[in-house]
Order: structure tokens, then sequence, then C-alpha cells
């Protein structure tokens, strides 16, 4: 359904986006992980086109920079931080989305559903964050779109907004819908999700499914428990991430090797604990985080 | 084709409308209508009194009183309304919302330029076509017909002015350089101008034809001789350059000129689709 190619995007000297390629199929939900300012806003807006950027991105066999606005009949989009001319309202933005589109829907209702009713003729100036972002989710699926892109849907939504997303996303997903999510955090969107993307500093650190991250971290991180204090140590095998007098944490790919090269270098190990770590710590495995005292 | 046309029309029906509600909702609409009205009507009044140094009753001298602050005036509220308008959007994150809806970058630019004429256009008549219908209660009604000549030429400087100013918010990054950019441009074309032409007249000599070729170069100097004509059809005002043109182009004069504006609003135009083709929508 989605086939993007090596895309890259520079702004002048900066790389936002390094050679990025993955394929998702109808159906799917990817979830596009990672720090802030890893490139995450920008894969996004490259595959709705408001970007510049060399490489292919396909949807289905339409290559979007031959027919970006048959491509964008296809997508709903909801980004970040959204913003619409201060002084129109929903009712009016859905009015021109549907002359746009060439649709007819019941504004009302479809606004309604969303918690809106009573702010419909109110100018979206006047709104909260939450309200605009449920307004965005609004005209994002309003003409009912085979793709579905939601940049940090949860970022800025209060809980009854956050309550609508799921609600909203459990339907999409059901309804066998392709949907791109962005997001810095996965606890709450994590049942949802086939495939996860994770990018930092603009370079694509796992493709793939979820499961499969999961269980490669898995075996990656384990806890030793000493019986002499160590000063200072480096593995080639492995990466130490903290320690004190009693433990050390390791990540490593080759837990036998690692063990190897701590005996090699007269470490006395007491016991080995292999840690099941939390996703959001996984992620900070893939980030190259070490901050995890 | 024709389907691709007509589809492309609807798109521009839509953002025009959108661009012209949104104006006429905020308040700079009224503002800009009051302050045309004033300008008329105060104008106007001194004139017809005799106060001014024309002080004639006829309208020619009162439209000839208004052609200098308006070519002051209409191009400084055109230039600035549209200088902000693509570069303001970008800023504040619509056009992220606007280009995920299935609009190209013509229809973009096009629905904006017809929509910011429509509402300055509306501006302009409201102000100066209230003041000049309460002085033409006291005016023989063939000057009628000048005054509203004048309105006409005051909505094609403002076309003019909006597609430059369009292609200075797509070629600035922000608000403030647009500004910028803007007063550089409205002082060049209302001082600079004058004073360069002024000067290579003087210092090559050139030929009368050349001066007015240079001249209209200018939009703000085409709409000042289409001003002039209306009043002087010899163009004796302008020297022996006006004299030698009027000769030449006759009566096909305001056709000529009109003719250098739409240019000016093609090239503008299309100038800015191309640069905000090319570029990032964001």
């Amino acid at each position: 359904m989605i086939r993007v190619e090596n895309l890259v995007k520079k702004y002048d000297e900066f790389t936002a986006l390094e050679n990025i390629s993955f394929k998702i199929d109808r159906n799917d939900v990817l979830l596009i992980l990672g720090p802030n300012g890893s490139g995450k806003t920008t894969l996004l807006r490259c595959i709705l086109g408001l970007l510049r950027f060399s490489g292919r991105i396909t949807l289905g066999n339409i290559d979007i920079t031959k027919d970006i606005k048959r491509v964008k009949r296809l997508i709903g989009y909801v980004p970040q931080s959204i913003n619409f001319p201060r002084n129109m309202t929903a009712r009016e933005i859905l009015n021109l989305h549907d002359k746009l589109h060439e649709i007819e829907i019941n504004e009302e209702e479809l606004i309604s559903s969303f918690g809106l009713g009573d702010v419909v003729d109110v100018p979206v100036g006047e709104y909260s964050g939450g309200m605009r972002q449920r307004l965005a989710l609004c005209v994002a699926i309003a003409h009912d779109p085979e793709i579905l892109i939601f940049d940090e849907p949860l970022a800025n939504l209060d809980f009854e907004g956050r309550k609508i997303f799921l609600r909203l996303l459990n339907e999409l997903r059901k309804r066998e819908k392709t949907i791109l999510i962005s997001s810095h955090k996965i606890v709450d969107i994590l049942l949802y999700i086939d495939k996860i993307l994770m990018l930092s500093e603009g370079r694509q650190l796992y493709f793939g499914p979820l499961e499969r991250l999961v269980d490669r971290l898995r075996s990656m991180r384990f806890y030793l428990r000493l019986n002499t204090s160590i000063d200072r140590l480096q593995l080639k095998s492995g990466r130490i991430i903290t320690h004190n007098n009693q433990w050390l944490l390791v990540e490593t790919h080759n837990i036998v090797e690692t063990i190897g090269e701590l005996i090699r270098k007269h470490v006395d190990i007491g016991s080995i604990y292999v840690e099941e770590p939390s996703l959001d710590e996984l992620i900070g495995y893939l980030h190259g985080d070490n901050d995890h005292e | 084709m024709v389907i691709t046309i007509m589809n492309r029309l609807r798109i521009i029906k839509e953002l025009m409308t959108m661009e012209l509600k949104q104006a006429l909702k905020s308040r700079w609409l009224v503002v800009y209508s009051l302050l045309y009205f004033i300008l008329g009507l105060t104008l106007s009044q001194f004139s017809l009194m005799g106060i001014s140094y024309l002080g004639l009753k006829a309208v020619g001298r009162i439209t000839a009183t208004l052609i200098n602050l308006s070519l002051y005036l209409i191009p400084l509220i055109s230039l600035m309304l549209s200088s902000i308008s693509i570069v303001g959007e970008k800023e504040s994150g619509i056009t992220e919302w606007i280009f995920s809806e299935p609009i190209g970058v013509l229809e973009y630019i096009l629905g904006k330029f017809i929509g910011l004429v429509s509402a300055i256009s509306i501006a302009t008549l409201l102000g100066f076509g209230l003041a000049s219908w309460l002085i033409t209660s006291i005016l023989p009604p063939e000057d009628i017909s000048k005054y509203l000549y004048f309105i006409v030429i005051a909505v094609l400087l403002s076309s003019t002015s909006v597609g430059i100013g369009l292609l200075i918010s797509v070629v600035t990054k922000s608000r403030l350089e647009a500004l910028g950019l803007t007063f550089f441009t409205w002082f060049t074309m209302i001082f600079i101008y004058d004073m360069i032409v002024m000067g290579l007249a003087i210092a090559m000599n050139l030929k009368e034809q050349i001066v007015f070729f240079i001249a209209v170069l200018n939009p703000v100097e085409t709409s000042r001789i289409m001003m002039i004509y209306s009043i002087d059809p010899a163009l004796v005002f302008l020297g022996p350059s006006g004299i030698y043109t009027a000769r030449t182009l006759g009566i096909y004069l305001p056709i000529v000129l009109t003719s250098i504006m739409i240019t000016y609003v093609f090239i503008s135009l299309t100038t800015a689709y191309l640069l905000f083709k090319r570029g990032d929508k964001i």
C-alpha cells in the first residue's frame, strides 16, 4: 500500500532523513517511533507531498510526485499541532473540506460525535488546543480515506480527546484502514500496532513487526551481580549501561561472548539476571540512550 | 482535460470564497473602507471649497488631487495584505492543513490572488464609492464616469500590487522579512523609481519613447499615466514624453497601459507559482 524507497530529505547542509526505506500493506498500522527531532514529522510530511525530497514514495501504484492530488484524496491527516484560519468556524472548515473532496456528509452529526456539537459555529480561534485537535480528527476522517496519518495524536489531546482517539483508532482498524502514527511514546497505542519504524537523528534504526523487535531486544540486556567491585571497564562485545559496586547492566547481541569477555577481564560474576525491559527502555536502547540510572 | 480545468476552477472558487469570507470577517476591510472614504470625501470637499490649489468645481481636479494620495495608499495596503498572506499561513501552520487537502499550488495562488483582489476592491469601492456618491449630488453626470474610471484604475493597481505582494510572500521566510521587503518595494515604486527615470533621462539624454517605456515598467507610474489620461487625454501634464505618447498611441493608450498592468500580474503570479511549486509547501 505504501512504499518508501531511499527517502532523503535535506535542509541545506542538514540531513533530516537519510535513506529511509520501508513498505506497509493495506490494513497495517505502522507506528513511527523516535525521540523529538528524529525525523518522524518530516517523514509524514514527505509522504503527504508537503516537502520535497529525493527517493521514491508510492501509494498503491501512484507515485506521489506524479499525482499528489489523487494521493491526498486517499489520505486523512492530523498534524501534531493543527492550525486552521482563526476566524473560520468548524462548520465552515468541514464544509470547505467536503467541497474540495466533492462529498456530502452530515457535518452536524460528525462534529457532535467528536464532542464539538456546541461549538460548531464558534470561530476556531477560540478553541483550546485539544478542541482543535479533535476538529482535525473530524476533518481527517470526513472523506473516509483509505490511509490515515496521525502525527503525535495524543500529544495535545485532553482526557476526553484521548478516549475519542483510541475509540476511533479501534474502529478504523476494524474498518481495515492503513494507519501511520508517529509518537515518542508507545504505551497507549501498543495494542493497535502491527509494525514499527524506529528513527533516530533521521536514520532508520528498525523496521518490522512489533513482536520481532521485542524478542530481539529482550535477549540483549542483562544484569550481573558482582562479587568484587570494578572501577573502569569497557567491552568490545557489549555496552555497559550503568554499574555500581554490586551491579553491572550490560547490553549485547551475544550474551555468551560478553560473559566470556568479562571473565577474561577478571570480573568476578556472582549471578546473572536477564532483564525484561519496558518498551520505553527498548526504544532507549535503539536510540543509543545511556540514561537508565 | 476539460474535467481537470473545471475541477481546478472549482477549487479556485472555493479558496477564493474562503479568502474573501475571512477578509469580510476581519476588521481591516472596514478600516480601509473608512480610510478611503475619509480620503475621498475630505479631498473632494476641500477641492470644492476652493481651499486646495486646484480648488475648482470640476471632478477632474478632484480626481487629480486624489491621484497622488491613492497612488501612495493603494499599493501600500495591497502589498502589505498580500505579502504576509502566504508566509503568514506558513508561519502559523495553516498551509499544513491546506496542502493536506487535494489542492494544487496553482489553485492556491490563484485562489489567494482573486480572494485578496476581491476583498481590496470591495474596500476601495465602498470607501471611494461612498465618497463619490456624496459628491456626485453636486457634480455634472459626465464627471461621474471619470470617477468610475478612476476607481477601475485603483482596482487594477490593487491587482498588480497583490500579484507583486504574493511573490514577496513566496520568496520570504517570515512575516517580518515580508514586511521589510514590502516597504522597500513600495518605497522604490513610489519614490526611488521616479528619481532613477529622471536621472537616466537627463544623464543619458533619452528619447521620449524610451523614457515612456522605462516609466511604465513601474505599475504605479502606469496607473498615474492612466489616471491623468482620464482628465487630460493629451497628457500635457506629463510634458514632452506624455505628449509624444498620447500622439503616438492615441485612443489605444488605455489598452496598452492596461495590458502592461495585466502582464505585471501575470509575471508576478507565474513566478510565485513556479517558486512555490519548487520548494516546500510548509
